[in-house]
């Protein structure tokens, strides 16, 4: 495993455009892209069998029918996604990577805590934006807990996914029961993670060292 | 839908006045990232709706109500954790999947699990980006103390919904 903890800074270090540039060039993400296009491929696959095996089963007009639901579905949820895609885009641009980083880095305790998830539930993008900053954060002095809780507010309270995904797809019942119960949920894997493991943790910084 | 829009389109258009209007920030890199990102949607959400209506349409309803739905309980919201953990891919491949078993009778707390398992423990995300990345022994940690966490989310929906009664 060629990760990155605890070893000379990468190319995109504290550079969100840079990395942006690193991103499209580095040996592992032509992997990843690769990796992307297969699975388009694969999503085609499953649709066009399963689409096969409807009409098989169901007859042409349960194929019609799953079309023209796909159809309604998608014309309704594109306008939300064009406005999301472009929310995330803003978002990136007036809130640079190394600013959460130099903040968060310092804090600590239950406040440390906190922070991480509000600051985690409001980065958006993919995990190409979102681990960048969670090694930044190691470099700034964050606490494993504050990692953790950083990661997992990011993937499970994300506003960006809520505004972009979630509204789109969802009824509001459901998102805002959804969102509610995972709010406290980064805080959990935070405190878990610095009650169980911040030792293991930080023997293991010390032994690179 | 249509509230929600309009919400969403003025949040950007006062994000975008912001940027366009604060001297450094560069709105063409905004631009760029919608781009990207929109590529790579573009072709993948139709093709995510449409498998999933398919399969959907294949798999009888029992099965799916039976395993997750309403009536599944803490049991169907373990399943759905450990299903919702080995989903593949973003939010416009899993979300159809999601509705599509909303129709076929899988139960809402099981759901707010399975997306929870989907973004916390993410398989799929784990080999792409954070074993590479963060190392063997952050991913250790993070998953170890994110285990509990999808079938704590179903629980803690399955209260907020009986205890606020607008459910059926």
């Amino acid at each position: 495993m060629n990760h990155v903890l605890g070893k000379p800074a990468p190319s995109g270090e504290g550079n969100p455009s840079a990395a942006k540039k690193s991103r499209s060039s580095g040996p592992k993400v032509t992997g990843f892209r690769r990796f992307v296009a297969v699975d388009t491929l694969i999503l085609l696959a499953i649709a066009l069998s399963a689409g096969i095996a409807v009409w098989y089963f169901k007859g042409i007009g349960a194929v019609e029918e799953a079309v023209y639901a796909d159809l309604r579905l998608v014309l309704q949820i594109v306008p939300m996604i064009v406005a999301g895609l472009l929310l995330a885009g803003l978002v990136e641009v007036l809130v640079p990577r190394e600013f959460v980083a130099r903040w968060l880095g310092t804090s600590s305790g239950f406040r440390g805590l906190l922070l991480a998830t509000v600051a985690g539930a409001m980065t958006p993008g993919g995990p190409f934006s979102s681990f960048p900053i969670v090694l930044a954060l190691h470099r700034a002095g964050a606490d494993i807990g504050t990692m953790v809780a950083f990661v997992t507010a990011w993937s499970v309270i994300g506003i960006n996914r809520l505004l972009v995904w979630e509204i789109a797809f969802f009824d509001s019942d459901f998102l805002i029961v959804r969102f509610i119960s995972s709010i406290p949920l980064p805080i959990i894997a935070g405190l878990i993670a610095r009650g169980l493991f911040a030792r293991m943790w930080e023997r293991a910084e010390q032994a690179k060292n | 839908m249509l509230i929600s829009g309009i919400f969403l389109w003025s949040i950007v258009i006062v994000l975008s006045v912001i940027v366009l209007r604060k001297p450094g920030a560069n709105y063409r890199r905004a631009l760029q990232t919608f781009t990207t990102q929109g590529r790579r949607v573009a072709v993948r959400m139709p093709l995510a709706l449409l498998a999933a209506g398919f399969i959907a349409v294949l798999v009888p309803q029992e099965v799916i109500g039976g395993l997750i739905g309403g009536a599944s309980g803490f049991q169907g919201i373990v399943t759905s954790s450990i299903l919702g953990s080995f989903i593949p891919g973003g939010p416009f491949v899993t979300f159809p999947f999601v509705i599509a078993l909303k129709n076929y009778g899988a139960g809402d707390p099981q759901m707010v699990a399975f997306i929870a398992a989907w973004s916390v423990i993410a398989v799929h995300r784990a080999i792409a980006w954070e074993l590479p990345l963060m190392g063997p022994r952050f991913w250790f940690i993070r998953f170890a103390s994110s285990a509990v966490l999808p079938p704590l989310a179903g629980v803690l929906a399955a209260l907020l919904w009986a205890a606020f009664g607008s459910h059926t």
